[in-house]
This record gives structure tokens, C-alpha cells and sequence, in this order.
């Protein structure tokens, strides 16, 4: 089991993660024990606020920060315990989508050059991969001959498709979204969403959806997993969750979203004139 | 499809770049020429030794009768060859190392950069003359020794270069795409730092020239019969009280070198620095803008027909009016661009320099925020809460100094009376321990702490109207809750009127009275907060707003992607039903299917 992919077992499981950041009398324990597991053809939403441990946890499952105690499991093998050419390949069958979609495309590089890279990092010249470009371009609405352009020609939200199809166009297993929507307006935040929702069906994405904004989170999730300094406090399907808390933090997590049926901030000014 | 905007970087050309060039020019055009000309006059001993200022000789000639001004003329080339290789070599090694200790396990690279740190702490010059005395006398010793002297400070700012970019979201992409280290460097790190490492070179080259005629100069360089300037200079020593003109060409050849070196990457740097000087402006009254038709005599702040032009007269504003009255919270919402803190910050006379404010009229209470106001009054009178409270206080300073700074500068209290008035408005606003925060410096408190410390001190100066520019959306949910709960409180406890700028449509609906939806410069739609939050709204602007929203409370099975730009009509008044576009906004057709 821990040397062949296995495809019944979930795309990704993490048992009792821990991440340790420093170390001795400094050292901060960031992830304290976090399990989850991400069927094929699910997303799961990551809710917390700063300092929860939400993109220490990516970071953790792509590999950009080591974990110090539990498992993480792609596919049915143990990160831990693959060859090296193995954990190579590997990487490629996770890819994450950063956050800000300014500092996410080098912007010395075309479009058709960065994807390019995604597609083969090695062998990257864009005219050899004219055909899949234009082809992750249509996926992400855009048309292939903005391939000869540069970030900075691009809105922040069609910036953020190209993210995404930059991410895509590796074929991951799994893909990490951290805050992918969070600096972006709502507007764009939409398109982003609707694209997220269609490729999620058209393309059967297994997907972790890290966000701070619970609404955001509710909208594309089929279950969700709230953290609280590092542990999780909550997980379950996004509308038994969402309907019903369990744990008091998750509650006042709900309670706090401007709009939500339990938002309060105390009387209004009477007699406003 | 895909809408995109070309924006061309323009090269700005500056006096110092345009002259170091021409002077750079001369000196690369001597270095070519004068060896092919001059070289007879230059070299060949004649009678006329150790001769005067003349016709012939205009700086005289040395000890073997060699022309002076010819001499120096020729040495450019070697000078300039010379100083060049230098330059490449430097440059070259110190990128080279640079970059790919960044490719290096963390143990090592870390080793190298404590070793880089120690080689520029160490004074090149002398390293290049141990190098130089290893090496033994000759041009190309020289060259390789202060080559390498000046490896280790090209290194080091290069590899900080390096650190800034190798942090950056794509390099992290690419190595995650399985990218190969030396293709990450040129792909990645090189095309990302190309501008300042030009303007380095620059640099070194003229540090450069000088450190290789030094070592000339000392007889450590160039050795007899070649001569660059240091050999020159090294040769005009001897009879400096006899022919002082002997050294005066070559102290010139190298200042001109060197200065044009220092103008190309001054000028360089200027260039490609795209940021300018922002000096905050002054308003004025429209003159022929009509009045209009909602200023309100008994309101608090009245703003009538706001418009605001950038230099080159494209509205960002375009005839905003609003009133706030006493005890009032108004929310403007909308999207960025909408010119929401435009019309905000044009309010609190914070706008900058370059653009344009006019409007019909503007006033606070019966202050006139057309005119020039004393400072004095316009900060104790407009509270001001920004978005971020973690780089709106300096990081340096204590709590205690920044908080009460308003107090003390424009209220002209005692540091003693200010520091009390701040801790109990500090224990007003519900923070815990305020004497021992005033102590504190920002970075030990948390985001929600330092915007209530920021609200509470827009507070002890009784302001009439506070002006909050997106003050939650750095925070984190149950933060803003209680940020929100904090100015709900105030305005209920103080009457404080509120101007209240946000994207987030949940927050200006739970906290505002009225709602004023702002795009493309203009006021779209006002509402009450309440309007706002049961949708009942009227404009297709709003309506699609609303659709775009995610929402906990319902799951909607597609959102409305809004596109800013294609509602252009204006405002709509009561009751008066909206022609147009029945659509809100134009749903984009996702039907298209996908091939494997």
C-alpha cells in the first residue's frame, strides 16, 4: 500500500500532522495534530482565522514545510516513505494556487511562457505546446494569442485564471487553493468562483479550498474543516456544519459573518434623524 | 474576450543619464581613436624633454620628450579595457554566486553568506593590493585582483536580490512545477533583477577605475612602457613642482570616467524607479458647476457636485453629493475604482497633489473644506481610522508617543494630561492593561488591539465626524465583529457622525443607517442600511451586487459575475422605475463544453 498508488484510497489523508516550527525553548507548534482526508472529486473547505495554521497545513501537503510528527498520504502512499523519484513525481500531482495574483506570475514571462513551464518544466519553449495552451486558455476563457502577452497587460482577476490554468495544466491529483479570492474584488471574485464551480464539475477537480471568508468557503465546498490554533475544532458536510455548530468557536465564527443570521453588534443610535 | 490594457513603460530620460552617455561616448570614442592617431607622439623620446606648455606640446612634454596630453589620451584604452574586465569579472562571479547559493541546501548557503559577509567587511582595496602582491606586478594582475576584491560586495547584494525575489509567489510556483534550479535562476531570478544589477555595474565600473589607477598609482598595476592613468599619475609624482600640468590631464581622463559612470547608473536608477514625489494639494470651488439639487442646509457635512481629475483631466469623481447629518453612520460601498475613498479622503483634505478637487460646495459643520483650513482644527474635528492598522503606526515608537501625539501637538496638552485622557479612552473602547499598552510597541500588540488603540485615539480629540477607510477588512472575522460592535457603541454612547468606506457589503448594511452604492466615479443608488440588508433595492448595479455576494445564509447555485464598467446610467431617484438592461448584468454563457 505504501509503494503503489492506489486509486480507491482518498486523494489525500492526513493523520495527526503536526508542524513545528524553531525549535528547543523557541519552538511553536503550529499544527497540533490535524487529520482530514479529501475524497476524489470533493473539495474540502479550510476555514480559520490568521494564525489557525490553514497555509501552514498546504504548505505541509506540498511539501514547502516539513511536518514533525503524523502522516500525510497521497493517493494511498505515504509521503514519508517515497523514493525520491516518487516524492518528484508527486509534487507535480499536487499544485497549489497562490494567494495574490500579482506576485504569482513572473512578469519578465508571457503567458504562453509560464505556461509553458507548467506543462513541461524542463523543455518549456511555448511553441512546442502551442496546442495545450490554447486549449488550458479556452478552459479559463480567455483566447490563445494573449499567449504573446505579459502580466502586467492582464486585470488582477484574469490574472488569477491564468493561475488556475497554470495549476491545471500540470494534470495534479489534488489542487490547494489558498485564499485564492481574498485579494480580489467581488466582482471578479465571482467570475473566479463560477470558474472554480464549473471546472470542479467539468473536470472532476479534487480540491482544498483555504479561505478566511465563510461565505466564500460555503459556496464551493462539499465539507468543511474549521481550525483554531492548530487544531481542528469542526469537520462535516458545509451545510450540517454551517446548520448546526457543534463546537462553540465554530458558532462564534458564523456568528461573526456581517449578514449571517446570527450577526448582532448591539442596538442602533435611536432616533436617527 | 479577454480585455486588456497595454500600458507602455516609458524610458525616462534625464539630464545626468543623457550627459554621463555623451561623456562616456567621448571616452570610449578617445579609447578607440587616440591609439591610432597619437600613438607616435605619445611613445616616441624625442629632445624635447621635460618641456613647457606650447603650440606644439599643449601640456607640455615629460622627462623623454613625450607629448603630455597625447599620452593621456592614449592611456584611455588601456584604462578603460582594463577597468571594463574588471567590471565583467566582478559583476559576473559576484551574480554567479549570488544566485545559486540560493540553489544550495540552507547549511551552506548560509556558510557562503557569513563568508561573503566577512570579505565586505574587509576593506577591498587592501585585499585587492594582498591579492595584487601575491600575484606580482602587471595589468592583468591588477585587474584579477581587484576583480576578486570586489566579487564578495556584488555577491552579497546580489544574493539579497535574490532572497527578496526567491520569495516571491512564482519562484515557489516554479519549483512546485518541478522546474530545475539554473532554469529557475535565468528563467526566474535574472530577468527580475536585470534593472538594479545595471545599475551596480554602473557603479563598480567607476569604483573600478579608481581602485585599478590606484594600484598603478602605488606602481603595483601597469608597468613600464604601457600606461594607464594611475602609471601617469605614478610618473607625473615625481616632478609634480617642476610640470604640475604632467598630472592634471589624467586626474581629469579619470574624474570624466568616473563621473559619467556614476551619471549612467544614477540615471539608470532614476529610470527605472517608477515611483514620484506625492505632496498633498488643495482645493478649489467649482465655478461654473451647478448647484445641486440635494444639498441639505441642515446637515453636518454636506458635499455638493464633488469632482476630482487626475492630471490629465480623466474624472475619477464625477459630481458626487452627499450629507451626513449629527449621529449619522453612512456607508459608501463599492468596488475598487468606484472612487468611494476619493470622495472620502477629498473630505479629510488628504487627497494628493496632482489631482483636482472641485466642487460646488464643501463643509463640515461651518467649516469650509474648500478653503485652506488651519490643521489645527481639521484634525481635531475629522477622525481618521485606516485600513491597515499594522503600517499605520510606526514600528519604532511606543504606543504611548503616536497615540497622543494629536492631543499634544494640535489640543496642546501636557504629555501628562494627553497619556491619562489615552488610557481611559483606551479602557473605553474595552482594552485591557491600557497603561501598560501605551508602553508597548505596535508589534506586540494584535491587528484587532492596534485598530481599537486607533479608533480610541480619533476619540479623545471629540471629533464631529469620523472618516473610516475599509477599518476591518485587514482583520479577521470575530475581530471585525468586534470592531464594528466597538463603533456601533460609540456611535450610540457619543453621537459621532461616521463616514464609513467598504467593499463588503454584509458590514455597511449591519452597521450603517444609509448606504450610498458608488461606481465608476458616481453615486449610484442611496439607501438605509436596513433597505440594504432586506434587498430591496432598485438598481441593476446593486441588484447585481448583491447576486455576486456569496452568502452563508443561502447557497446560490451560480454567481452573478458583475462587470463594473457596463453600467454607465446614473443614479436613480425614488420611485422612479429603472429602464435599461433588465438583466443584472450580463450573465456569462458557461454552456461552452470542454474537450478532453
Amino acid at each position: 500500500m505504501t509503494t503503489t498508488p492506489n486509486s480507491a484510497a482518498p486523494v489525500l489523508e492526513v493523520r495527526d500532522l503536526e508542524v513545528t516550527f524553531g525549535s528547543g525553548h523557541a519552538a511553536a507548534k503550529v499544527l497540533k495534530g490535524v487529520s482530514a482526508t479529501i475524497e476524489r472529486g470533493k473539495t474540502l473547505g479550510i476555514v480559520g482565522e490568521s494564525g489557525s495554521g490553514k497555509s501552514t497545513l498546504a504548505k505541509a501537503v506540498v511539501g514547502l514545510n516539513p511536518a514533525s510528527a503524523g502522516s500525510i498520504w497521497i493517493n494511498g502512499m505515504d509521503v514519508a516513505r517515497m523514493s525520491s523519484g516518487q516524492r518528484r513525481a508527486m509534487r507535480r500531482e499536487v499544485q497549489m494556487i497562490p494567494q495574490d495574483p500579482y506576485s504569482s506570475l513572473n512578469p519578465r514571462r508571457t503567458i504562453g511562457q509560464t505556461l509553458a513551464e507548467a506543462i513541461d518544466p524542463v523543455k518549456s519553449n511555448p511553441r512546442d505546446h502551442r496546442e495545450k495552451i490554447a486549449y488550458w486558455l479556452s478552459t479559463i476563457r480567455l483566447d490563445a494569442d494573449v499567449a504573446e502577452r505579459y502580466p502586467h497587460e492582464f486585470s488582477g482577476g484574469q490574472r488569477q485564471r491564468i493561475a488556475i490554468a497554470r495549476a491545471l495544466a500540470v494534470g495534479p491529483k489534488l489542487i490547494i487553493a489558498d485564499e485564492i479570492t481574498s485579494a480580489l474584488d467581488l466582482s471578479v471574485q465571482a467570475e473566479i468562483l463560477n470558474l472554480i464551480s464549473r471546472l470542479r464539475t467539468e473536470l472532476d477537480l479534487t480540491m482544498a479550498f483555504i479561505s478566511h471568508d465563510l461565505d466564500v468557503v460555503h459556496h464551493v465546498s462539499d465539507e468543511i474543516m474549521v481550525l483554531f490554533h492548530g487544531e481542528v475544532v469542526e469537520i462535516g458536510y458545509v451545510d450540517s456544519v454551517y446548520g448546526n455548530p457543534k463546537h462553540p468557536y465554530t458558532r462564534k465564527l458564523i456568528d461573526s459573518v456581517p449578514g449571517g443570521p446570527g450577526f448582532d453588534i448591539g442596538e442602533r443610535r435611536a432616533a436617527v434623524a | 474576450m479577454a480585455k486588456t490594457t497595454r500600458t507602455k513603460r516609458h524610458f525616462r530620460w534625464t539630464t545626468g543619464l543623457i550627459i554621463g552617455i555623451a561623456l562616456m561616448t567621448l571616452m570610449v570614442l578617445t579609447g578607440l581613436l587616440a591609439p591610432l592617431f597619437l600613438a607616435e607622439s605619445a611613445e616616441k623620446l624625442t629632445a624635447d624633454a621635460s618641456q613647457g606648455p606650447s603650440a606644439a606640446h599643449w601640456l607640455g612634454t615629460d622627462d623623454f620628450g613625450r607629448d603630455v596630453l597625447a599620452r593621456s589620451l592614449v592611456a584611455t584604452r588601456l584604462t578603460l579595457v582594463m577597468t571594463a574586465a574588471t567590471t565583467v569579472i566582478s559583476v559576473v562571479g559576484g551574480v554567479l554566486i549570488g544566485t545559486f547559493i540560493w540553489l544550495a541546501p540552507a547549511r551552506i548557503r548560509n556558510a557562503v553568506l557569513r563568508v561573503i559577509d566577512a570579505a565586505v567587511a574587509y576593506p577591498s582595496l587592501i585585499f585587492a593590493l594582498l591579492i595584487a602582491a601575491i600575484l606580482g606586478q602587471g595589468a592583468w594582475s591588477a585587474v584579477l585582483a581587484i576583480a576578486i576584491a570586489s566579487i564578495p560586495a556584488f555577491a552579497r547584494l546580489t544574493a539579497n536580490m535574490a532572497a527578496s525575489i526567491s520569495q516571491r509567489n512564482y519562484v515557489s510556483t516554479a519549483r512546485l512545477l518541478g522546474v530545475p534550479g539554473p532554469r529557475i535562476i535565468t528563467r526566474h531570478l535574472l530577468p527580475n533583477m536585470a534593472e538594479p544589477l545595471l545599475v551596480l555595474t554602473a557603479t563598480v565600473f567607476a569604483t573600478t577605475l579608481i581602485e585599478l589607477s590606484s594600484l598603478s598609482f602605488i606602481g603595483l598595476g601597469v608597468q613600464n612602457p604601457e600606461y594607464d592613468f594611475g602609471r601617469l599619475l605614478n610618473e607625473a609624482l615625481v616632478n609634480i613642482y617642476s610640470q604640475p600640468l604632467q598630472a592634471v590631464m589624467p586626474s581629469i581622463m579619470i574624474t570624466v570616467a568616473g563621473l559619467s559612470a556614476m551619471l549612467i547608473g544614477d540615471g539608470l536608477a532614476a529610470a527605472t524607479d517608477p515611483r514620484g514625489g506625492r505632496k498633498f494639494g488643495s482645493v478649489k470651488a467649482a465655478s461654473e458647476l451647478p448647484a445641486s439639487m440635494r444639498a441639505d442646509g441642515e446637515a453636518l457635512v454636506e458635499v455638493d457636485n464633488l469632482t476630482v481629475l487626475t492630471p490629465n483631466g480623466v474624472p475619477l469623481v464625477k459630481g458626487v453629493s452627499l450629507s451626513i447629518h449629527a449621529g449619522e453612520v453612512v456607508g459608501l460601498v463599492g468596488e475598487s475604482g468606484s472612487g468611494k475613498s476619493l470622495t472620502a479622503m477629498s473630505i479629510a483634505g488628504l487627497l494628493p497633489e496632482e489631482l483636482t478637487v472641485t466642487a460646488h460646495s464643501m463643509r463640515l459643520g461651518e467649516l469650509d473644506l474648500l478653503k485652506k483650513n488651519d490643521p489645527r482644527t481639521l484634525a481635531t474635528s475629522i477622525g481618521l481610522v485606516y485600513q491597515d492598522p499594522g503600517t499605520s503606526f510606526n514600528p519604532a515608537l511606543r504606543m504611548g508617543s503616536q497615540l497622543t501625539e494629536v492631543s499634544r501637538v494640535h489640543l496642546k496638552q501636557s504629555g501628562k494630561t494627553a497619556f491619562n485622557r489615552m488610557v481611559k479612552a483606551l479602557a473605553d473602547i474595552r482594552i485591557t492593561q491600557p497603561e501598560t499598552r501605551m508602553r508597548q510597541h505596535p508589534h506586540e500588540l494584535s491587528g484587532g488591539m492596534l485598530q481599537r488603540a486607533m479608533i480610541a485615539s480619533t476619540l479623545v480629540t471629540d471629533p464631529r465626524l469620523i472618516i473610516a477607510d475599509e477599518p476591518t477588512t485587514a482583520l479577521d472575522v470575530t475581530v471585525q465583529a468586534d470592531v464594528l460592535r466597538q463603533f456601533r457603541t460609540i456611535n450610540r454612547e457619543m453621537g459621532t457622525a461616521m463616514l464609513f468606506i467598504s467593499h463588503d457589503i454584509g458590514v455597511v448594511q449591519a452597521l450603517c443607517d444609509k448606504v450610498i452604492v458608488m461606481n465608476g466615479g458616481k453615486i449610484l443608488e442611496r439607501l438605509t442600511g436596513a433597505q440594504l440588508a432586506a434587498g430591496d433595492v432598485k438598481h441593476p448595479y446593486t441588484k447585481a451586487l448583491l447576486a455576486a455576494t456569496p452568502s452563508i445564509a443561502e447557497r446560490k447555485t451560480e454567481l452573478v459575475a458583475v462587470r463594473a464598467e457596463d453600467f454607465t446610467f446614473d443614479e436613480i431617484t425614488d420611485d422612479v422605475p429603472v429602464s435599461g438592461p433588465v438583466q443584472p448584468g450580463p450573465v456569462r454563457p458557461e454552456t461552452e463544453r470542454l474537450q478532453p
